[in-house]
Order: C-alpha cells, then structure tokens, then sequence
C-alpha cells in the first residue's frame, strides 16, 4: 500500500516538474529544486500607451513573459460600412494577408511557421485586427510583417473570390448558430445603422463588392488616428522603434473619417426557426460604452443578474443572480451586456423550450426591474467579487490584445477595467440608476423560434 | 567571357527585338488569333494552378480564343488579317501567375529543404 501512495505522489510531482523544468537545478522526473533565488510573486505589468511618430497610438501591457502577442487594431469593422457596400468589413478581414508585390505569401507563412508564430484575423463591429502570437526575441520580424501586410496594395483578383468564397461559407455556418442569428438582428432592431450593420457578409452583399470597394474602404478608414498597435509581452520603447521603422514607408493618410455617433432605437424583431427549433429570446435596452464611468456598473449589474458561473453542473445563465429564479428545467435566461466605443446593451437572453419562453422572459425581466427599486448589501458584494473574477478571468493572453485595444482605440488610453478592483467602487444607488435609466427606453425585442413565442407587447 | 557578354548585349539589341517580332508573326498562332500564352501546356498542376487564379473573363477569352483556333484549323483557314493578334494584344496574361505559383512552390520546397536557418531569420530581439 505505501509503495503504491509513494508511486502516485512520485507520479503526482512529475506534471508540474516538466513545467517547471527551466527553473530547476538538475533536470528529474521526478523532483526538483527551484535554481538560484525565485521572486514571490510575478512582476507587476507595466501598462503604457503613447503617439508613435507616424500618428498611430502603441498601446503595451508588458507582463515580462516570454509570451507575446502584437496586433494592429484599425478602427474599421463592420459599424463603418456604407450603405452600398456592406459586408466590406467580414470580406477585408478574410482578405487581410495577401501576396506581397514582388514577393509571395507562402514566403510569409513559412517563414511564422518556421518561428512558431501563429497570423491571425479578426473583425469586430468596431475593428478590424491583424494579430500574430509569438515568443518575445520574435518581436522584430513580427512588426513589419503585420504592417506590410496591413497596407499591401497588391491585390489580385483570384484573392478576391477566394476569399468572398470563404467569407461566404463563414457567414452561412455563423448564422446557423441561433445566439449568432438573433444578436445580429438583436444589433439591427437597437442601431439600425452603424452598430446595427450586420458583422457578417451575406451573399447578396458579396455579390455586390469588388476590390474597389475594399480599397476605397481601407483608404478612408486606415488613417493614423484609427490604427492601434496593440503588444502584450514586449517592451514599449522597442515596440515604439519598430513601428516607427515599419511605418516610416507606409504613407499614412492623416485625414479624419468622420463617424456618426450610434444612437438607439429599439423595436421588434421575430426570426421564424420552425415549431421545432430552439427558441431564442433577446430583451435589451441600451447600456454603457465602454469609456463611460458606469462601465464598471453595468459589470456589476450583469453578476447581479448572473450571478457566478463557477457552481458545477449549474444552469447556463449562472447560480444565484437574479435570473436563476427565472429559469425552468428547459429555459434558461442569461444576462447580456455588451459595450462598445459609444453605445451598449443590457438585457437578457432566454433560450430553452418554446411553450416556457414566455413565463421565462416576464419573471426575467421583472428581475431587472427588482434592480430598479434597489438591491439589497449582499447581493451586491457577491455581485462585485463576481463582476471582478470575470474581469481578471478575461485578462488571458488572446482577451488582453482585444481588451486593450478596445480600450486604446476608444479612449486613447488604457481603459478603466484594467484596473479591475475599481468595481468595488460601485453603489447601490449607481446599480440603481444605470438599470431605471435602461428600462425608461425602448426595449430592443428578438424572437428566435416559432410562432408560441411572445411578442414585445404580450410582456 | 567575351562571347557571353556578345551574347548578352545581342538579346538587348535592336536586331534581336526586330527578329523576335519577325519570329512571332511567322510561328503562325498570331495568324489564328491567339497569343503566345494560349501555347502554354496546360497539363501539369502548376499551369492548372495558374489558370484557376485568372479572372474569370480572362479564362472566357481564352477559351473563346481556343474554340476560334480549332474551328480555323478544321478548315485550314486564317483570319483575316486585321484579326490577326498584334504585338500589342499579345499580352502575357498566364505568364505572370504560372511565375507566381512556380515561386510558391520553389519557396515552400525551399524552406522545407532547410538544412540551417538563413542569417537574415536569425536576427533576434534580445535586448529585453
């Protein structure tokens, strides 16, 4: 019996020992011992944001690992499309590495495949990213790849319908996802234009662009005061050289492109998915931006509604928020809050059993107008702790470029909830007010399902 | 030496220019109205490769290029001459993406071939 403890504690030593390798005096599978003196606890990140010479913001949040990631966030998603092009966005994301002149692209990506750097591209409702992940010696070649691609004029045409083709395929299998489907018309019904353009291109709307269009789209929108150069791991004054070196052949087009600011309206939207399908309900009203001062509340209001998602085996919207007593054996009602630079959402989505949806979405919402007329102490300090652990929880690797950027590129600075204990900052009376100033608006109603759903005035 | 210098210097000449475009009226595909990339063997991956990424109206003209010069050749016949191919409407418009792919794939073997990292990959960021 002791051999087989003595085996299993031996067995148990040698995960983290592998892990731990670079740190330890003699390589063992079985023990180790840490190699010279070991800090108690990491460094803190250093969190800098400045103007680099070309006009662009370089946002860094160096934690001093060796783990890096850069991207070049340009202010350019789907919010910023015209009328006559949309979908330029979706297809610009899908078309952002290409040949280079007088070069090819399998030069490129072998090349991040002989480092073990990965390339990526992403859009948003408001940015467009171009990202690569790397180790932190790779930082010089990363940064010239990333811009040179970024404003790579070369664009041939067969890049163009392979990647409408694959844009088109995107599009189709994301709107197969019924949360997809009814936050796209979720976002059309509150912003109608603007925030409420569609993130992905439909066929139709593919059908319409050429790479006119998409030039004409990154010219205007790829202007100085729109791009971010977002680092995590890597120093700032050397990610601030390498830009400016990167940047010093690009011409950059200086001119603002003026954008309208988002204004909500509100309605009604149905989405018919057939007696048989999943019913999805949305109901939101507007909430905060994510530079406003109420940002941190409305985290707050969002882990009143939730409540922690760390119980095992508990329901998709949380345990214990607010929206638990709303839910049913089937049903499930989670709150959504989503922030962009100018505007928000706050609300909650029901997903679950048709015939139930509808005794789902009034207990839910009278949760959130509970929260009008006050919250009690406790829940209020379980909401924080809640509110802060989903902040720390998104500070990952692939969420800190986003979450920076995001907040480099709206505010020129680094946004509040980097700093994630102001959260404890956050009144009753602020829950308060956020949530009674919500409700006096329109709500912004989605109906995903079959014809048993409720409609907004039935609420 | 000297000859490959000769050699050079007569590709570059007026006489070398003037007997190519001597050479390209006489090959007999400007007099069926084709162009010299429509002589290009199409069998092999790299051409096939090349001939998916043309744009679309480029591979309908090739195509009705083609059906023209088989219907001409059935029947022994030219097209009249003010339809036959100049050098202006010579245009490479396979050339450039056969190069292009042919350098994917040179590239790609190049880098698998790879017995030792090229200096200009070596450079590092180790000052911090």
């Amino acid at each position: 019996m002791m051999r087989v403890h003595a085996l299993a504690a031996a067995c148990a030593r040698r995960a983290p020992a592998r892990g731990y390798s670079v740190l330890a005096d003699a390589p063992s599978p079985v023990t180790y011992t840490r190699k010279g003196p070991q800090p108690a606890a990491a460094p803190p990140a250093v969190k800098t944001v400045s103007k680099a010479a070309s006009g662009v913001t370089v946002a860094t949040y160096d934690h001093l690992g060796p783990q890096s990631s850069l991207a070049i966030v340009v202010n350019a998603g789907s919010r910023f499309e015209s009328a006559d092009a949309p979908g330029v966005a979706h297809l610009l994301k899908a078309s952002l590495v290409r040949t280079p002149e007088n070069d090819t692209v399998t030069r490129l990506i072998q090349e991040a495949e002989l480092r073990g750097n990965t390339l990526y591209s992403a859009v948003s409702r408001e940015h467009l990213v171009l990202a690569s992940d790397f180790l932190r010696d790779d930082l010089v070649d990363v940064v010239p790849t990333l811009v040179s691609q970024v404003f790579n004029r070369s664009f041939h045409p067969y890049e163009f319908l392979d990647a409408a083709a694959l844009t088109e395929q995107q599009t189709a299998v994301s709107l197969e996802d019924p949360a997809t489907h009814l936050f796209e018309k979720l976002h059309q019904v509150a912003f109608r234009t603007g925030l409420g353009n569609s993130l992905f291109a439909s066929h139709d709307a593919l059908h319409a662009l050429d790479r006119a269009k998409l030039q004409a789209f990154a010219d205007k929108h790829f202007t100085a005061d729109r791009i971010t150069v977002v680092g995590s791991g890597v120093s700032h004054t050397e990610l601030k050289a390498l830009v400016d070196a990167a940047f010093a052949d690009v011409k950059l087009s200086s001119a603002k492109a003026e954008t309208a600011r988002s204004r909500y309206f509100g309605g009604e939207a149905r989405i018919d998915a057939g007696p048989h399908s999943e019913a999805h309900y949305a109901v939101t009203f507007p909430g905060v931006a994510y530079g406003s001062p109420e940002y941190n509340t409305s985290l707050v209001v969002r882990a009143l509604l939730d409540g922690s998602k760390r119980v095992k085996w508990g329901s998709r919207g949380g345990a214990l928020g607010l929206l638990s007593a709303a839910a049913t054996e089937n049903t499930t009602s989670q709150a959504v809050s989503i922030s962009y630079s100018d505007a928000g959402l706050i609300g909650f989505h029901v997903a679950g059993k048709g015939g139930d949806v509808k005794q789902v979405v009034s207990k839910s919402l009278e949760s959130l107008r509970s929260l009008a007329s006050g919250v009690s102490a406790e829940a209020l300090a379980g909401a924080k702790k809640a509110a802060i652990i989903a902040a720390e929880e998104a500070a990952t690797r692939a969420g800190l470029v986003d979450s920076v950027g995001r907040g480099a590129a709206a505010t020129g600075a680094f946004h509040a909830s980097a700093d994630v204990l102001a959260i404890n900052n956050v009144t009753a009376s602020d829950v308060q007010k956020l949530v009674q100033g919500a409700l006096a608006a329109k709500p912004s109603v989605v109906a995903l399902g079959g014809a048993t759903l409720p409609y907004a005035d039935e609420l | 030496m000297k000859l490959l210098e000769s050699l050079k210097s007569l590709r570059t000449s007026k006489t070398f220019a003037a007997f190519n475009a001597w050479h390209a009226n006489n090959m007999g595909y400007r007099k069926k109205g084709l162009r010299l990339d429509d002589l290009i063997p199409d069998e092999g991956p790299v051409v096939r490769e090349a001939l998916r990424r043309l744009p679309p109206h480029e591979f309908q003209e090739r195509n009705f290029r083609f059906k023209r010069a088989i219907y001409l050749s059935l029947t022994k016949a030219e097209l009249p001459k003010e339809e036959w191919t100049t050098a202006e409407t010579d245009i490479a418009y396979l050339r450039p993406y056969v190069d292009l792919v042919q350098a994917e794939i040179q590239t790609k073997e190049n880098f698998d071939t790879m017995a030792s990292i090229p200096a200009a990959l070596l450079q590092r960021n180790r000052s911090s």
